[in-house]
C-alpha cells in the first residue's frame, strides 16, 4: 500500500502481486502438508513423541522426494493460472465461440495438471500418512504383489476431484471479487481460512458422492485392467472398508481447499489497493492514464479503487487536482483525470446502448424513434463542449472539437424513404426471405450455436462494473469536496460536463431495467449479473445525488440542458 | 462533578416545550400547542399510532381456552398438532403415545434431533439465540419488548420519519399532507430492533431484526400502502444474529452490522451482498455500532467490557475498556465527530472522550494513555416530588453533535444538554421533558435535516410522537445570509457546511 513509485510499470506491479501470491500458495501446500502429518500422528499419550515424530517425518529425505514434484507441479499450475486474473478475458459473443474458448491448448494443459495434481495429493498424503493406504501394491504372498484395492480407489478419486474441479468450477469461476473493506491481508486470512474450509468440505461432498456410484458400477472393470497391466494380483479379501470412503471424502476436500486457497491469494494479492502516482512521468504509471487501460482489468479496477478512495480519504491527494501546474498555471492533474474518467463513462454507455438495442430485437419501425431519441446525445455533448458556453470562464479547459458540426451531419444524414412499388416489392420477397431463413436457422440449431447471446455483451458490461462504481463515486466526491477545497475553481468549469455524462450513463443503465433477463430475480436469487446491475445503477445514482445535494442551489447557473435538469429534479426530490 | 439537581424542573402541572434562543418555555398541559411559539414545525406529520392501528400478531391460541378439550383419533390429534405447533411438537405428542413402537420411535427422532442441535451448536455458537428476551435486554430503546413506538429514524435530507412498532411493521410518515403513509411488513421481518434511512438516496431504508436485514426501498410516488417485499433486498447470514444495530457509512456505500450473538461485526455491500468482517476477541456478541458524522471513525461495542473505535480508512481499531462497570448501553458521537459520549449499563455517569482525527492513530503509546473523563453524573434525585436520572438507556446527539438527549432507564423524564468542546469537554444541563400523564419514553430520535436549530423527536409508551424543537432565531437569519455573500463566490469557503443541507430547485 505504501508504494510510492517513481517509475513504475504494469508490468512491476503485476508481477510483483502475482510472485506474492505463487509464493504464497506453494509455502501453503507445505504448510498444510505439514498440519496433516500432525494430525496423522496423533499420539495423545506421549505428546512429545508425537510432535518429534511428525517432524521426523517431515524432515526426511523420502519425504522431500515426494514433495518436490508436487510443489513444483502446484508452481506450475498457479503460473498458468496466474494469466486469467491478469489478463482481459476473450468477449465471446456466441455459444460456439465460448465453446471453442473452452477447447484451447491452456485450458488442456492445466486440465492435465488438475488431475495430475488431483492424483498426486491422494498420493502424497496417504503414503505420507500411513495407515492402511500407504502403498499402491501389496506384498500378499511373499512372490506376487497384488493391488491394494482401497489405494487405488483413492487415487482414481483423486483424478475425479482433479476432473471435476477444473470442468465444473474453475471454468466458470475467474473473477476477482473485491473484499468490502481493505484490512490487513492477515486478518482477512484469518478471517476466510474457516470459511474457505467449510466450504471446501461441503462442496466436496457431491463430487465424493457421484464418484463413488461411478466407482461401484466401472471400477472393477478398472482396477481389473490396472491389474493386467502391472500384472499384479487380487487381494483375496479385497474389502474396502467405509474408512476408505471417509478418507476419499478428506482428500477431496483438501484438493478442494487446496484450489480455494490459491484462488484465495491470487485475489487477495491482486485485490490489494495501490496508491498510483498522479503526476504524468514518462514510461511509468500514472492514476489518470490507468482508468482507461481496459487491457489490463487488474490496473484499470487498482486505479478506479484508488481514486474513489483517495477522493474520500485524503485530502493531500486530491489537493494535487486542485492545483495548477508551476509554469503556466494549468490544472494538467485535472484536466488529464476528467477526460479520462469521461472518457471511461462514455464508453460505457455506448457499450450498454449498443447491447441495450440488440437484446431489445425490435423490429425495425420500432427502431426509428430510439435514434430520434438518440439525437439528444450530440446535442448534450456540443452542449458541454462547444467553447461559448464558457466565454465568462478562464478557458482552461481542453480544446475538445466542437461537437456541433457533428450533430448537424446526424441531422442531415437520415434517408428519406422511397415509395417505390418495385421497390416495395423487393422488401416483401426479402422479408419473406430472410423470415424463411430464420426459421431454417432455428430448426436446424444454427441459431442456437451460432447466433448472437442475448447476454454476452451485458455480461461483459456488468463484469466491469466495479470501475464504474469506484469511478463515479471517486470523481463525485472530488467534484463535492472541491466546493470547499478547490481555490482555483478548476473543477467548476468541467462540472457540467460531468453532470451530463453521469446522467447519460445513468439513462443508459435505466435501459438495462428493461431486459428482462436483468429484471426478475433469479431462481436462489444469486445471479452475479442482477446484482451487479443494481449495485453500478445505484452507485451513478447516489453520485449523481451527491452532487445534487453538494450543489443544489447553484444547479440552476450551471449551463445544463432541460432535460438534465428535470431529470437531475426527479432523481433528487423522489 | 455536576449533577442533575442543576436542572430546572417546571412548575407542576406544566411541560416544556420547546426551547427557543436559549430560553425554555414551558405550559400547562391543556394549553401546549407548539405551532404559538414557532412555526418551524408545521409543515412535520402529527403522530399518534394508537393501539388500535397495530396489526398485532395473533398467535392462535385465544379461542383454545373456550373450548372443551374433545377425545379424538390419534391420528387426528397428530396432524392438528402439527399443523398448529409443528414438526418437533407432534414428536412430543406422540412420544407419550401407549403404543411402544410410535413411543419409542418419536422419541429416537427426537434424541436425533438434539444431537444434531448440539453439533451445530459446536460448529455454530451463533445460533443459540434465545429469543426476543435478550433484544429487549440490549435495544436502544427502553421497555423494547412492550412499548409502541420501538425506533425511530428521520430521513437524512427531508422531514420524512420512518417507525418501527411492536407490530413489527416500519410505518412511513412524510410532510406532505394528503400523502399515503406505507406500511413496511413482511414475513420475514420479525422483532424489528434498528431502522436507518441510507444517505445519498431518497427511497432506501435499512430494517434490522431478528434474522438479518431488509433494505426496503419506498418509492414516495408510488400510492401503494403495503409494498411488497420484490421491492426489498433481505439480507442475511446464518450465525448473524439478531442483528441489534446498524450503521451507513456517510457516503451510503456500505452498511455495518452487528448481532447480539455474534462476535464479529459485518460490513455489508449490499447490492452485491457481500460481506467483509470485523473481527476481534472479546464478547460473545455485539450492541451497538455508530459511524461518526464525518465518516472517518466507526464506533462498536461489544458485550463485555470492551469497546472500540474504527478507523474507516484502514479499518484498524482502537481498544479501549471499560473499568468493570460493564458493558456499554448507548453511545453517542457529538460535536461535529470530534468527541465521543457514552454510558455504562446500570451506571449513572455519562462520560465523554475527545477523540480528534490526528491524535487518535499516531501512536499507540499515546492512546493508551487517553481516557474518558467522567462528564454528568446522573444519580437518581428527587427534585420537588419528581424522580430524575438513574441508570442510563440511551443517549442521542442532534446531526451537528451540539445538543444530547439522555433517556433513563427507570424514571420519566428526558435530560436535555448542550454540549460545549472547549475549553474543556462539558455537558451544561438544559431542560427536561416530561409526558403527559402516565406516559413513559420509550425511545428519543433528532431529526436531521433541520434548519432552524435542533430538534428531538420522543415516541412516548402512548403511541404519541413528541416534538421538543430548539431554536436559535438568529441561526436561520445568518445561514440565510452566509448563502446570499456566498452566492457570487462559487468557492467562497465561508459557506462549508452550510450549503450542504438545503436544496433550492
Amino acid at each position: 500500500m505504501d508504494r510510492s513509485p517513481a517509475t513504475v510499470t504494469y508490468k512491476d506491479l503485476l508481477l510483483g502481486k502475482l510472485s506474492y501470491s505463487v509464493i504464497c500458495s506453494v509455502l501453503s501446500q507445505l504448510v498444510l502438508l505439514q498440519v496433516y502429518i500432525f494430525f496423522t500422528n496423533t499420539n495423545i499419550f506421549h505428546p512429545q513423541q508425537w510432535i518429534r515424530s511428525t517432524f521426523a517425518v517431515f524432515a526426511s529425505v523420502s519425504t522431500w522426494l515426494y514433495v518436490i514434484p508436487f510443489v513444483s507441479i502446484i508452481f506450475a499450475q498457479s503460473i498458468i493460472c496466474a494469466k486469467d486474473y491478469v489478463l482481459k478475458q476473450e468477449y465471446c459473443s456466441t455459444r460456439f465461440q465460448s465453446f471453442l474458448s473452452v477447447l484451447s491448448i491452456r485450458n488442456f494443459v492445466l486440465l492435465i495438471l488438475n488431475v495430475v495434481i488431483g492424483a498426486t495429493l491422494v498420493w502424497l498424503f496417504s503414503s505420507l500418512g500411513g495407515g492402511h493406504y500407504q502403498s499402491l501394491t501389496r506384498n500378499c504372498n511373499k512372490l506376487h504383489y497384488c493391488l491394494n484395492e482401497g489405494s487405488f480407489m483413492l487415487i482414481i478419486s483423486g483424478i475425479w476431484s482433479g476432473l471435476y474441479y477444473f470442468t465444473k468450477i474453475y471454468v466458470s469461476k475467474k473473477h476477482l471479487s473485491f473484499p468490502v473493506i481493505h484490512q490487513r491481508k492477515l486478518l482477512q486470512f484469518k478471517a476466510q481460512l474457516v470459511p474457505l474450509l467449510k466450504e471446501s468440505i461441503i462442496s466436496s461432498f457431491w463430487p465424493t458422492f457421484y464418484f463413488v456410484i461411478i466407482y461401484m458400477f466401472w471400477g472393477e472393470s478398472l482396477a481389473d485392467s490396472f491389474r493386467n497391466m502391472f500384472s499384479l494380483l487380487k487381494e483375496k479379501d479385497c474389502y474396502i472398508g467405509i474408512q476408505a470412503y471417509f478418507c476419499m471424502w478428506i482428500f477431496a476436500a483438501l484438493y478442494n481447499f487446496n484450489m480455494n486457497l490459491m484462488q484465495f491469494f491470487f485475489n487477495l494479492f491482486l485485490t490489494e489497493p495501490v496508491e498510483f502516482p498522479m503526476q504524468h512521468v514518462p514510461n511509468s504509471l500514472c492514476l489518470q492514464e490507468c482508468l482507461n487501460v481496459s487491457e489490463w482489468p487488474i490496473i484499470q479496477n487498482l486505479a478506479c479503487y484508488d481514486l474513489n478512495n483517495l477522493a474520500l480519504n485524503s485530502k493531500s491527494r486530491r489537493q494535487v487536482f486542485f492545483t495548477l501546474s508551476q509554469p503556466g498555471g494549468h490544472p494538467h492533474n485535472w484536466n488529464h483525470l476528467v477526460e479520462n474518467v469521461l472518457k471511461l463513462f462514455q464508453e460505457y454507455t455506448n457499450q450498454i446502448d449498443k447491447s441495450a438495442v440488440v437484446t431489445e430485437n425490435m423490429p425495425k419501425a420500432a427502431l426509428q424513434p430510439q435514434n430520434l431519441f438518440q439525437h439528444n446525445y450530440p446535442a448534450i455533448k456540443s452542449a458541454i463542449k462547444s467553447p461559448e458556453r464558457y466565454q465568462n470562464f478562464r478557458n482552461m479547459s481542453l480544446m475538445y472539437n466542437t461537437g456541433l458540426d457533428e450533430e448537424i451531419t446526424v441531422e442531415i444524414t437520415r434517408v428519406p424513404i422511397n415509395w417505390n412499388l418495385i421497390q416495395n416489392l423487393i422488401d416483401k420477397i426479402k422479408q419473406k426471405v430472410n423470415s424463411a431463413i430464420s426459421v431454417i436457422k432455428i430448426l436446424l440449431g444454427i441459431n442456437f450455436l451460432f447466433g448472437e447471446l442475448p447476454q454476452a455483451n451485458i455480461q461483459t458490461c456488468l463484469a466491469n462494473g466495479y470501475v464504474i462504481i469506484w469511478a463515479s463515486q471517486g470523481i463525485s466526491d472530488i467534484v463535492c469536496a472541491s466546493l470547499v477545497e478547490d481555490q482555483y475553481g478548476i473543477v467548476q468549469k468541467d462540472l457540467p460536463a460531468i453532470i451530463n455524462t453521469l446522467v447519460q450513463l445513468k439513462h443508459a443503465l435505466d435501459k438495462l431495467n428493461k431486459i428482462p433477463a436483468l429484471t426478475r430475480k433469479m431462481a436462489g436469487y444469486n445471479d452475479f449479473n442482477f446484482k451487479m446491475k443494481n449495485a453500478v445503477n445505484y452507485a451513478v445514482r447516489r453520485s449523481l445525488f451527491n452532487i445534487c445535494k453538494t450543489f443544489g442551489k447553484y444547479l440552476n447557473d450551471l449551463p445544463l440542458s432541460k432535460d438534465t435538469v428535470f431529470y437531475l429534479q426527479t432523481l433528487y426530490r423522489v | 462533578m455536576k449533577g442533575l439537581h442543576e436542572f430546572e424542573v417546571p412548575n407542576d402541572g406544566e411541560i416544556c416545550l420547546c426551547e427557543i434562543n436559549g430560553r425554555v418555555h414551558s405550559v400547562n398541559y391543556e394549553y401546549a400547542n407548539l405551532d404559538a411559539f414557532t412555526d418551524a414545525l408545521k409543515n412535520h406529520p402529527k403522530i399518534h399510532i394508537t393501539r388500535d392501528q397495530l396489526h398485532l400478531i395473533s398467535s392462535g391460541d385465544e379461542g383454545k381456552a373456550l373450548f372443551l378439550p374433545v377425545d379424538v383419533s390419534f391420528l387426528k390429534q397428530l396432524t392438528q398438532v402439527y399443523y398448529e405447533q409443528g414438526f418437533t411438537e407432534t414428536l412430543h405428542t406422540a412420544s407419550g403415545h401407549n403404543q411402544w413402537f410410535i413411543r419409542k420411535g418419536s422419541k429416537l427422532i427426537l434424541d436425533v434431533l438434539k444431537y444434531i442441535n448440539k453439533v451445530r451448536l459446536i460448529f455454530n455458537p451463533n445460533v443459540r439465540y434465545s429469543g426476543p428476551t435478550l433484544i429487549n435486554e440490549y435495544a436502544q430503546g427502553r421497555n423494547w419488548l412492550n412499548s409502541t413506538i420501538r425506533c425511530i429514524a428521520w430521513h437524512p435530507y427531508s422531514s420524512k420519519v420512518a417507525i418501527a412498532t411492536c407490530d413489527d411493521s416500519i410505518r412511513i410518515f412524510s410532510s406532505e399532507c394528503g400523502s399515503i403513509t406505507p406500511i413496511l411488513r413482511c414475513k420475514q421481518q420479525k422483532h424489528v430492533t434498528c431502522i436507518a434511512w441510507r444517505p445519498l438516496s431518497n427511497t432506501e431504508i435499512a430494517v434490522g431484526h431478528e434474522d438479518g436485514i431488509i433494505i426496503w426501498n419506498v418509492d414516495p410516488n408510488s400510492l401503494v400502502v403495503r409494498p411488497s417485499i420484490s421491492n426489498a433486498v433481505v439480507l442475511k447470514r446464518l450465525e448473524h444474529k439478531p442483528v441489534i444495530s446498524l450503521a451507513w457509512s456517510p457516503r451510503g456505500d456500505k452498511l455495518v452490522t452487528a448481532a447480539a450473538c455474534d462476535n464479529t461485526i459485518l460490513v455489508w455491500d449490499v447490492e452485491l451482498d457481500l460481506t467483509s468482517s470485523l473481527k476481534r476477541s472479546g464478547g460473545s456478541g455485539n450492541i451497538l455500532v455508530k459511524w461518526s458524522p464525518t465518516g472517518e471513525r466507526l464506533f462498536s461495542c461489544s458485550n463485555t467490557l470492551v469497546f472500540r473505535i474504527w478507523d474507516c480508512r484502514t479499518w484498524d481499531c482502537e481498544r479501549w475498556s471499560l473499568p468493570s462497570m460493564g458493558r456499554i448501553q448507548s453511545a453517542c458521537w457529538a460535536a461535529d465527530g470530534s468527541v465521543l459520549l457514552f454510558a455504562a449499563e446500570g451506571d449513572t455517569v455519562l462520560y465523554g472522550a475527545v477523540i480528534d482525527c490526528d491524535i487518535a492513530f499516531v501512536s499507540n503509546g499515546e492512546s493508551l494513555e487517553k481516557q474518558a473523563c467522567p462528564l454528568f453524573d446522573m444519580s437518581r434525585v428527587d427534585v420537588e416530588g419528581i424522580p430524575l436520572g438513574g441508570p442510563i438507556r440511551q443517549i442521542e446527539a442532534d446531526p451537528k453533535g451540539r445538543h444530547v438527549a439522555v433517556l433513563f432507564q427507570d424514571t420519566d423524564c428526558i435530560a436535555v444538554f448542550g454540549v460545549v468542546k472547549r475549553p474543556q469537554l462539558a455537558l451544561i444541563p438544559s431542560s427536561l421533558i416530561m409526558g403527559l400523564a402516565e406516559e413513559k419514553p420509550s425511545t428519543i430520535s433528532f431529526i436531521q435535516d433541520f434548519d432552524s436549530g435542533s430538534c428531538l423527536t420522543i415516541g412516548w409508551s402512548s403511541g404519541r410522537l413528541q416534538y421538543y424543537p430548539i431554536i436559535y432565531s438568529d441561526l436561520g437569519e445568518s445561514h440565510n445570509k452566509s448563502v446570499n455573500c456566498s452566492y457570487n463566490s462559487f468557492n467562497a469557503k465561508s459557506i462549508h457546511g452550510q450549503v450542504l443541507e438545503t436544496n433550492v430547485f
